[in-house]
C-alpha cells in the first residue's frame, strides 16, 4: 500500500468508475444540494428551506410525497414478498413463466405502464365497461385523479423491482434450513416465520428502500393518474426549475427529499450492510448482545406459538379450511401476477381503435395510429432513443467490467466505502440526479446534446449494471484462464476463445439491462433535452400532456413489444450462460 | 427407547429409481449404518425415514405408531444434516433451543436442558455466538446438540463427518461413539466412509444400486459378506472364482481355485454346489518365511513378486501366481527377512482355508 505504483496498479480498474461518477454524479449532485443553503451570488443563506418550511403548500405536499411513498413501498412489498415466494418455491418451466411474468411489467416502461391505467380506469375505460356488463348497471365516473388510482399505478410499477430485489436473496438461503426446522418439530407456518422470514429481511429490507427512493422522487405515475392533490415533490421541484427558474427553492426541496432517503440508506446500511443490497447477503451476522435465552424472550416465543397451536392448528383440521386456504392463497398470488402482467396488454387493441378517444371496448380496426406515428417528430425522437440508449449500454459495460473485476479480485479494506460509492446513483432519488446535470449541463453548454444524455443516462444504468457484472466476474473462473495460458495459449487466443465466451452472455444482459433503462428514462430526458432533440419517452411524455389519443397507445405498443423482445432475448442468453 | 421398522418402502424420481423396495429394522438403542457409495439410495432412505420426502410405497413404524405419511415436524425425529443446515441468524444457545421450543417445552426446562446439551457437546461457553463465527468442529457440535436436545428416540445423520478435515473427523468419530453410548439413543448414520461404518456400527446396511446388499454386524460383512459387491466395496479383497464340488458324502464340498494358472483347493463343510466366489483377504495370505505359522491344511502358491509398497507398519506386495495377480497385505516387521527380495524374484504364499470366505458367484 505504501508503494504508489503498486497501490496505482491494483486499483486501476475501479479509477475511470470513480472518475466519471465524480464527474457525472457526486459534483453535480453536490452543487444542487449545496445551492439549497450557498449560492455564488447571495452567500450561505436558509431562505430558500425557510421558506419551503414557512408555505403550507410545500409542507403538505412534502407531507402528501412521503404518505405515497410509504404506502407505495409498503403495498409493493405486501405484493411483492409472494409473488417472490412463488418464483422461489416454483421449478422448471412454471418458474420461468412466472419470473418472465414479473420481469415484462419490470422492463415495460413507467410511461406505458401508466398509459395502461388511463385506458383501465377511464370513465369510458376497461374497468367500467366490464362491471356494466357484469350488473348490467350504467358505467360509474372515472376512477382516475385521486389517491387510488396513483397508488395503483405505483404499485403496478415498482411491485416488479420489490420482486426482482427479494428474490435473490430468498435464492440465497440455504434449502435445507426449512427441512431443518420441520424434522425439529416446528410446524410449517412456524418454520417459516422463525426461519425463512428473519433471513428474508435484508432482502425486504432492501426492496422497501429501493421502492421508497424511487417513488420519493416519482412524477409520472402521479402527473399522469392523480390530481392536483397528488402533486407530488418531484412535479413542483421540475415546475420550479423549469417554471419558475428558481434554483434555490428547487434546490432546498431536493435537500429535503435527500435528507429523508439519506436517512433511511443510513438506517439499511447499519443493520444490514452495504453488500446485502448487491445481493450478496452476510452468512450470519455476529450479534453481540443478543442470542441468550432469558427467560423473557423464550416465555413471549412460547405463549405466542401456544396461542397458535390452540387457534390456528385446531381450525386447520377442521374439513375444508386447509384446501379453502391454500385456494385462497393460490388466488390471491395468480390475481397479484395477473396485476403486475395485464394492463398493458390492454393498450395493443386501444392503438387499433378507430376513434380518436380512447374507449372500452374500442372500435377496430386500423393503423391509423401508427400511421400517426409516422412523422419526423416520432423517428428522430426513436433513433435518437435508440443511438443513446446504445451509447449508455457501451459506457456503463466499459466502467462497470473493471469496476467489478477490481471488486471481485482486488478490493480490499476499501472494498465497502468505495462499493458505497460506485451504487449511490441507485440511492439518490432520480429527480435529483437529473436537476443536477441540467444546473452543470447549462454551464458547459450540454443540455440538447446527446452527449449529455447518455453521461446521465450511464449514471442511472451504472450500478445496476455493475451488480450484474459483479456476479458476472465471480461466476467466471480466473483458473480458467490461466488453465489455457498453461495449455501454451497467448493472450489475444485466451480472450477469443475463453474468456469472452464465458463472460459475454453475462456481458450481453448486462449491456440490455442499461439499454432498456436509457430507453425507459424520462426524469432527466425532461431536462436535458429540447424539442427537436426529444428522445421517445420525452415525446410521449409531451404528447401526453397534449392528449390523451390512441397514438400514445400505438407508440405504447411498439415500446412495448421491443422491449418484451429484449426481455427474452436477454433470458435466453442468461439461460443458455447457466446452461454453459 | 422404540424399534424403528421400514417395510417395502420405495420411492422413485419421475423416471429413476431412487430406492427399490426395502425393509429394515432398527432396534432400539441400536447403531445403525447406511453404507454405500453415491447414488445407492442411502440418503433417500433417510429422507423417508424423516419424512422430508414423500415415499412412494411400503410403511414406516415408529414403536408401533405408523409414521409413514407423518409430516415431519410430527415424527419426533433428531436430524443431523450434511453440512448442518444451521439457522445462521440465531446464536448456538437459539439453534439448540428451537427443537424443545416446538414442543412448547416450559421455559426453565428449555433453558435446563440447552445447557445440558450444549454440555454433553462441550460448547457452553459458546452458546452466545452465531453459526458464522464457529468452525466446522464446533458447528457439527451445535448440529449434534441442537437433535439430541428434545432426546428423540431416533437420530438420523447424514454425512455428519463429511465437511470435516482428517484429524476434525477422528475426534468427532469418537464424540459421536460416546454420545450414542452415554444416550443410549438409536442413531441411524449415513456415510460413504467404510471405516466410519465399521468404527461406529451395531450394524451396517450396506446399499448399492438403489437396494440393500447386505445387513450384518461390522465384522461378519467383513469377513462373511454375501455378495461380490460387499466382498469388493469393503476392504481390500482377492475374489477368485472356484467352484464348489461334492466331495466324499456326508462330508461336505471340496473348494477348488482354478484361476488362469492359479490352481489349489481345501475342504469346507458349509455351501451348495456349483460356481462360487472365494475371498481372501490380503492380510490373510501368508508368505513363505512365516510359513511355520501355516495350519495343516494351507495351500501353498509359488508366484513371483510383482510390486511392493511400504506404507508405514505394514507393506503391500502383489504377487503374480499363474495367470492372477494376488494382493498381500503383511506388517513390515514379519517382511524383515525378505528386504533383500526384489522385484521380479518368486516368492512363495500360503493361503490357510479358515481365513477364507466362500460366497455365491
Amino acid at each position: 500500500m505504501n508503494d504508489p505504483i503498486t497501490f496505482a496498479r491494483r486499483n486501476a480498474g475501479v479509477a475511470p468508475a470513480l472518475a466519471f461518477l465524480a464527474v457525472a454524479f457526486f459534483v453535480p449532485v453536490t452543487a444542487i444540494l449545496v445551492l439549497a443553503v450557498w449560492s455564488p451570488g447571495g452567500g450561505f443563506s436558509l431562505a430558500a428551506l425557510g421558506r419551503i418550511a414557512g408555505t403550507p403548500v410545500y409542507g403538505a405536499i412534502l407531507r402528501r410525497t412521503l404518505e405515497i411513498s410509504l404506502w407505495t413501498t409498503a403495498l409493493s412489498l405486501l405484493g411483492g414478498l409472494p409473488i417472490a415466494l412463488l418464483i422461489h418455491r416454483l421449478r422448471g418451466g412454471a418458474r420461468t413463466a412466472v419470473y418472465l411474468m414479473v420481469l415484462l411489467p419490470f422492463w415495460t416502461s413507467f410511461l406505458v405502464k401508466s398509459f395502461a391505467w388511463l385506458v383501465l380506469l377511464g370513465k369510458n375505460g376497461a374497468i367500467n365497461a366490464l362491471l356494466t356488463a357484469l350488473t348490467g348497471a350504467p358505467a360509474g365516473g372515472s376512477m382516475l385523479f385521486n389517491l387510488g388510482a396513483v397508488l395503483v399505478g405505483m404499485v403496478h410499477g415498482l411491485t416488479p423491482f420489490a420482486v426482482l430485489t427479494i428474490l435473490p436473496v430468498l435464492e440465497s438461503i440455504d434449502p435445507r434450513l426449512l427441512p431443518a426446522a420441520r424434522s425439529l418439530g416446528a410446524r410449517p407456518v412456524e418454520a417459516f416465520v422463525r426461519v425463512l422470514l428473519p433471513l428474508a429481511v435484508p432482502g425486504i429490507a432492501a426492496a422497501g428502500l429501493i421502492v421508497f427512493v424511487t417513488s420519493v422522487g416519482f412524477f409520472i405515475v402521479p402527473a399522469l393518474l392523480g390530481g392536483p392533490r397528488q402533486t407530488m415533490v418531484a412535479s413542483v421541484i421540475i415546475e420550479m426549475v423549469q417554471d419558475l427558474l428558481n434554483w434555490p427553492l428547487a434546490s432546498a426541496a431536493a435537500l429535503l427529499m435527500f435528507a429523508v432517503v439519506a436517512a433511511l440508506f443510513g438506517l439499511y446500511v447499519r443493520a444490514f450492510g452495504i453488500e446485502t443490497l448487491i445481493g450478496r447477503a452476510r452468512g450470519g451476522r455476529p450479534r453481540a448482545a443478543a442470542g441468550g435465552l432469558d427467560a423473557a424472550r423464550l416465555g413471549w416465543n412460547r405463549r405466542l406459538w401456544s396461542a397458535w397451536d390452540r387457534l390456528a392448528v385446531p381450525a386447520g383440521r377442521l374439513p375444508g379450511v386447509q384446501a379453502f386456504w391454500r385456494a385462497g392463497a393460490g388466488l390471491v398470488v395468480a390475481g397479484l401476477v395477473l396485476f403486475l402482467v395485464l394492463p398493458a396488454l390492454f393498450l395493443i387493441p386501444v392503438s387499433f381503435s378507430t376513434s380518436g378517444i380512447i374507449d372500452w371496448p374500442p372500435r377496430l380496426f386500423s393503423w391509423r395510429w401508427y400511421a400517426a406515428l409516422d412523422t419526423t417528430a416520432w423517428r428522430s425522437a426513436a433513433i435518437r432513443s435508440a443511438t443513446v440508449a446504445a451509447a449508455t449500454g457501451a459506457l456503463s459495460l466499459a466502467l462497470a467490467y473493471p469496476a467489478a473485476a477490481w471488486f471481485v479480485r482486488r478490493a480490499r479494506r476499501s472494498r465497502v466505502p468505495v462499493l458505497t460509492l460506485l451504487i449511490a446513483p441507485m440511492i439518490v432519488p432520480r429527480i435529483i440526479v437529473a436537476i443536477g446535470l441540467f444546473y452543470l449541463f447549462a454551464r458547459l453548454g450540454l443540455v440538447g446534446s446527446s452527449l449529455g444524455l447518455v453521461l446521465g443516462h450511464t449514471v442511472i444504468a451504472f450500478p445496476f449494471v455493475l451488480i450484474t457484472m459483479i456476479a458476472v466476474v465471480q461466476a467466471y473462473d480466473e483458473r480458467l484462464d490461466q488453465a489455457a495460458a498453461v495449455c501454451g495459449a497467448g493472450t489475444a487466443l485466451r480472450l477469443r476463445r475463453v474468456t469472452l465466451p464465458l463472460l459475454a452472455p453475462g456481458a450481453l444482459s448486462a449491456f440490455l439491462f442499461a439499454f432498456v433503462t436509457s430507453l425507459d428514462e424520462l426524469t432527466i430526458a425532461m431536462f436535458v433535452t429540447g424539442g427537436l432533440s426529444a428522445t421517445l419517452p420525452k415525446q410521449m411524455w409531451d404528447e401526453a400532456l397534449l392528449r390523451v389519443s390512441p397514438t400514445l397507445a400505438a407508440a405504447s405498443t411498439v415500446v412495448f413489444l421491443f422491449m418484451s423482445a429484449a426481455v427474452v432475448v436477454a433470458q435466453v442468453f442468461r439461460g443458455r450462460k447457466l446452461a454453459g | 427407547m422404540q424399534a424403528l421398522r421400514i417395510e417395502g418402502v420405495s420411492k422413485r424420481y419421475g423416471d429413476v429409481v431412487a430406492l427399490e423396495p426395502t425393509s429394515l429394522t432398527v432396534a432400539a438403542g441400536e447403531f445403525l449404518t447406511l453404507l454405500g457409495p453415491s447414488g445407492s439410495g442411502k440418503t433417500t432412505l433417510l429422507s423417508l425415514i424423516a419424512g422430508l420426502a414423500e415415499l412412494d410405497s411400503g410403511r414406516i413404524t415408529l414403536g408401533g405408531r405408523d409414521i409413514s405419511r407423518a409430516p415431519a415436524h410430527q415424527r419426533g425425529l433428531g436430524v443431523v444434516f450434511q453440512n448442518y443446515a444451521l439457522f445462521p441468524h440465531l446464536s448456538v444457545a437459539e439453534n439448540v433451543a428451537f427443537g424443545l421450543q416446538a414442543r412448547r417445552l416450559p421455559v426453565a426446562e428449555v433453558q435446563a436442558k440447552v445447557r445440558r446439551a450444549l454440555s454433553m457437546v462441550r460448547l457452553e461457553p459458546l452458546a452466545h455466538r452465531v453459526p458464522g463465527e464457529l468452525s466446522g468442529g464446533q458447528q457439527q457440535r451445535v448440529a449434534l446438540a441442537r437433535a439430541l436436545a428434545y432426546q428423540p428416540d431416533i437420530v438420523l445423520m447424514d454425512e455428519p463427518l463429511g465437511a470435516l478435515d482428517r484429524n476434525l473427523r477422528e475426534e468427532m468419530k469418537l464424540e459421536i461413539a460416546r454420545l450414542h453410548r452415554e444416550l443410549g439413543t438409536s442413531v441411524v448414520y449415513v456415510t460413504h466412509d467404510q471405516e466410519e461404518a465399521l468404527v461406529l456400527s451395531d450394524r451396517v446396511c450396506l446399499m448399492n444400486h438403489a437396494r440393500v446388499e447386505q445387513v450384518a454386524p461390522p465384522e461378519t460383512l467383513y469377513f462373511h459378506p454375501d455378495t461380490r459387491f460387499a466382498a469388493e466395496f469393503l476392504g481390500e479383497s482377492n475374489l477368485l472364482d472356484c467352484e464348489l464340488l461334492p466331495a466324499a458324502p456326508g462330508q461336505g464340498l471340496r473348494v477348488s481355485v482354478a484361476t488362469g494358472g492359479l490352481q489349489f483347493g481345501f475342504d469346507t463343510p458349509r455351501g451348495t454346489a456349483g460356481p462360487a466366489l472365494l475371498l481372501v483377504r490380503p492380510e490373510s495370505i501368508g508368505v513363505a518365511s512365516s510359513r511355520a505359522a501355516a495350519g495343516a491344511g494351507a495351500a501353498l502358491l509359488s508366484g513371483r513378486l510383482e510390486e511392493r509398497t511400504f506404507l508405514g507398519a505394514m507393506t503391500r506386495l502383489k504377487v503374480g501366481v499363474g495367470g492372477a495377480t494376488l494382493k498381500v497385505l503383511q506388517r513390515t516387521e514379519s517382511l524383515h527377512a525378505l528386504s533383500e527380495l526384489a522385484v521380479g524374484a518368486p516368492i512363495d504364499l500360503w493361503i490357510d482355508p479358515a481365513r477364507c470366505h466362500v460366497l455365491r458367484a
